[in-house]
C-alpha cells in the first residue's frame, strides 16, 4: 500500500472517529453563523436511509471533506448548500458520504444535534431554502413573462 | 481492509499502520479472536501453506511488532479459536511475511465547505 493511500484511508477514519480522536476542525465561512473557523467538529457514520433534510454530511471529494446541509434527498445523491451563500447549490453522490455531523464544540461550549438550538438552526436553514427557491421561481417566471409581452405580434394580411 | 490489505489508526497516539495481506489476515483473526502466538502460527501455516518453523517465526516477529506499536495486549485466552476459516489461500509463491508499517501521525483534519 502506498503511503498516500494509506493516509487517505487514515484520514477517512479519523474522520468516522472524530468522537474520540477530538482532532477535526471546521475552517471558513461558508456555514457560519452555525459553523465557524476552528470549531471543533464531531463527524458519526450514518446509513443513507437516517438522512433528512436539514442535515449537515461531510463527504469525500478529491482530497478535500466538504462539509454542507441537506436541502434536498434524492435515491442516489443529496442536494446541499452553505447556510452563508444561499446562492449555491451543491450536489453529492451517495458513494461519497463518509457521516453527518452530530456534535460542535466552541469555546468549550458542546451543542449535540438533538439540542433545542441545534434544531431551531436547522428549521431556520430550511425555511430560508423554500423562500430561495421560491423567489428563485418568481424570478424566472418574472422573465418568462417579460419575453411573452416583448414577443412581436403577428398580423395577418390578404 | 482494502484489497486484502488494511490501515490501522491507533486512537491515542493518532499514528497510523499499514498491513500487508498476511499481515492483515492476521489482525482480522486476532478482532475475531483471541490467539495465544503458538495458535496464530499454525494457523498462518495452515492458511498459507507455509512450513511450521518458517510460521513460527514470522508470526512470533509479527506479534512483537505490533505489541512494542501497542496495537496489541498480552492477555488470556479463555478457549481455542475455532479453525473454521484455515482454508488455504492463494500460493506459497504470492505469501509474503506479515509485516506493519508504521506511516506516520494524523494531523488535525479540516473540514470546509468552500
Amino acid at each position: 500500500m502506498n503511503p498516500a493511500g494509506a493516509k487517505r484511508i487514515a484520514q477517512d477514519l479519523q474522520l468516522l472517529c472524530s468522537a474520540r480522536l477530538r482532532s477535526v476542525r471546521f475552517h471558513g465561512l461558508s456555514m457560519s453563523p452555525f459553523l465557524k473557523e476552528g470549531d471543533r467538529v464531531t463527524v458519526e457514520p450514518v446509513c443513507w436511509e437516517d438522512i433528512k433534510r436539514g442535515d449537515i454530511v461531510t463527504y469525500r471529494c478529491e482530497a478535500k471533506y466538504p462539509t454542507r446541509r441537506v436541502v434536498s434527498k434524492r435515491r442516489d445523491r443529496l442536494l446541499l448548500w452553505c447556510d452563508n451563500w444561499p446562492a449555491l447549490r451543491f450536489t453529492m453522490a451517495r458513494t461519497d458520504l463518509l457521516g453527518r455531523v452530530v456534535m460542535v464544540e466552541r469555546d468549550g461550549k458542546l451543542l449535540h444535534h438533538r439540542d433545542p438550538e441545534w434544531l431551531a438552526v436547522r428549521r431556520r436553514a430550511l425555511a430560508m431554502y423554500r423562500r430561495s427557491v421560491l423567489a428563485l421561481a418568481r424570478r424566472r417566471l418574472k422573465r418568462l413573462a417579460g419575453s411573452l409581452l416583448r414577443a412581436p405580434r403577428r398580423v395577418r394580411t390578404g | 481492509m482494502i484489497d486484502e490489505e488494511a490501515v490501522i489508526i491507533h486512537l491515542d497516539s493518532s499514528s497510523y499502520f499499514g498491513l500487508n495481506p498476511s499481515g492483515a489476515s492476521i489482525w482480522s483473526r486476532l478482532v475475531e479472536t483471541a490467539c495465544t502466538p503458538v495458535e496464530v502460527a499454525e494457523w498462518l501455516s495452515a492458511r498459507y501453506r507455509i512450513r511450521p518453523d518458517q510460521a513460527h517465526n514470522e508470526a512470533k516477529a509479527f506479534l512483537e511488532q505490533l505489541a512494542q506499536a501497542e496495537l496489541l495486549q498480552e492477555g488470556t485466552v479463555a478457549q481455542s479459536p475455532a479453525a473454521s476459516d484455515t482454508e488455504p489461500v492463494g500460493s506459497l509463491d504470492e505469501y509474503q511475511a506479515p509485516e506493519l508499517v508504521r506511516f506516520g501521525d494524523l494531523n488535525t483534519l479540516i473540514l470546509s465547505a468552500e
